[in-house]
């Protein structure tokens, strides 16, 4: 489980969160969702450590982990936008994150396979396409079988087929149980994943539940116009 | 942990232009001054001296754009396993070492072709390659407190024009308005404050022609017989209080 509590952050004049409290829970697949510039992938940091809380912990299975750099063995993050060192190659990226990590890729050829990277291997990271930069960042998230698994808008930048195979990756992970937490823009692939939604604006949470009771709540059936709902209110 | 993050760092910067470039830079430069020199003491002095200016300008900008260019994969590194301080350590071991490497041995071949092994020269590059991490230190603290990357860079030219031109400049309009005053002692300490001054200065002291440094280098010489540990001292002392001050915003820092 990840707790947030009482979580204060403020950039220069603007604040974002104050006193932010909220529950990722455990086997439990939860999108991120709100307008552009809302805190989401500011959430998603604190939570990785690449932005600190002005005040507040975070806490991951009850251990506070902010001073601790070693939780994040738990995680595999896919940020938006991945960057490795550019003169080295995809091959040289996985075992320098193997190295960082000291673990196998247990589900590296899978991936391979599943995003048609095979043929990329020796290139440096520098001559890629951005969707196969993207490939990347996906397989060094997501090929350590790691219990937590933050994704920052997974699928934009891919091409149908691969983001649809890596959907279906997604899917077998949410059904091994795992700690799912995602950004995403596209409704019809957060209800495709989605068990739990957490809709923020402005730093504020405005809904925190099942994506059933989410629509149960605005009277709608689909979770776009729920979501143009929560917005419109 | 650091060791790995080095060496994947160092594979990188290795294969990088700079790092190339900065080699190919100083064997051409020496190659051409040693070839075409007849006096092979005037062409280490005219080599250093063009390597005091360049080699901080050099270490400057690639600390703080191979910071830019790096931020995203910072980012990426910190969401694994590794602790802040270590991977500033290694951004900055890492760059400090490429750079010393191709300076040091782009220097340090021809001359060893044209002189055989000297201590004078050797202890030249040497010293001038402790400006390497001195700069780098200050490189990436720039890139940390400025997010962007053109005022970064301006930042880090406004640095490198501090230390190799206006800090004399300065000080040669400080003797002459108070040259009516006894200011030795404070000129001395002034000059030996500036690292890039410290290490020109040794190497004159070394090769007997430090009166070309005025009143400066005919004091020092009364006093200092040389100046090889404070030309050590002073560039390792800033470049401490560079890092340390680095270390310290990069652990508060947000990506």
């Amino acid at each position: 489980m990840i707790k947030l509590e009482d979580i204060h952050k403020s950039f220069g004049k603007k604040v974002l969160f104050k006193g932010l409290n909220l529950q990722f829970n455990e086997n439990r697949t939860t999108a991120i969702l709100g307008p552009n510039a809302s805190g989401k992938t500011t959430l998603v940091k604190i939570i990785l450590g690449l932005v600190m809380p002005d005040r507040g912990k975070v806490f991951i299975d009850s251990k506070d982990v902010l001073k601790d750099s070693s939780y994040r063995r738990l995680i595999g993050y896919m940020p938006q936008i991945p960057e490795f060192p550019e003169n080295l190659t995809v091959k040289e990226i996985v075992d320098m994150v193997k190295d960082l990590r000291r673990e196998k890729p247990k589900r590296f050829d899978e991936l391979v396979e599943i995003l048609n990277l095979s043929k990329e291997m020796d290139k440096r990271f520098s001559n890629l396409s951005g969707g196969t930069k993207q490939k990347v960042g996906a397989i060094v998230a997501l090929s350590f079988d790691l219990p937590i698994l933050i994704l920052d808008e997974p699928m934009i930048g891919f091409d149908p087929i691969t983001a649809y195979r890596l959907k279906s990756f997604i899917i077998k992970e949410k059904e091994r149980e795992k700690t799912i937490v995602y950004i995403s823009h596209i409704m019809s692939e957060v209800e495709e994943l989605a068990d739990d939604i957490v809709f923020i604006t402005e730093g504020n949470i405005i809904f925190q539940g099942g994506v059933e009771e989410l629509k149960r709540n605005t009277q709608k059936s689909k979770l776009e116009e729920a979501v143009l709902c929560l917005l419109s209110s | 942990m650091l060791v790995k993050l080095i060496k994947y760092e160092i594979y990188d910067l290795f294969k990088s232009k700079w790092v190339i470039g900065t080699f190919l830079f100083y064997l051409l430069l020496a190659y051409v001054l040693l070839d075409f020199g007849r006096d092979p003491t005037k062409a280490l002095i005219s080599y250093n001296n063009i390597s005091l200016i360049t080699l901080p300008l050099f270490s400057l900008l690639l600390s703080a754009i191979y910071f830019y260019n790096n931020k995203n994969f910072i980012e990426f590194v910190l969401t694994q396993p590794v602790s802040r301080l270590s991977l500033f350590l290694s951004i900055f071991i890492s760059i400090s070492l490429s750079l010393s490497v191709s300076y040091f041995f782009g220097s340090f071949l021809p001359f060893y072709y044209f002189l055989g092994l000297d201590f004078t020269y050797i202890k030249a590059i040497v010293l001038t390659t402790l400006l390497v991490p001195l700069f780098v230190s200050i490189g990436i603290l720039l890139a940390l407190l400025e997010r962007d990357r053109l005022k970064g860079v301006g930042l880090a030219l406004f640095v490198w024009l501090l230390f190799s031109a206006l800090y004399d400049s300065a000080l040669l309009y400080f003797i002459i308005a108070f040259s009516d005053y006894p200011i030795n002692g404070l000129v001395i300490l002034l000059t030996l404050a500036n690292p890039i001054d410290i290490i020109r200065l040794n190497l004159l002291m070394d090769t007997g022609l430090h009166e070309i440094m005025g009143f400066v280098g005919k004091w020092l010489i009364k006093y200092f017989n040389h100046l090889f540990s404070l030309s050590i001292l002073v560039p390792s002392f800033y470049s401490l209080i560079f890092l340390t001050f680095g270390t310290v915003v990069f652990k508060q820092k947000d990506f």
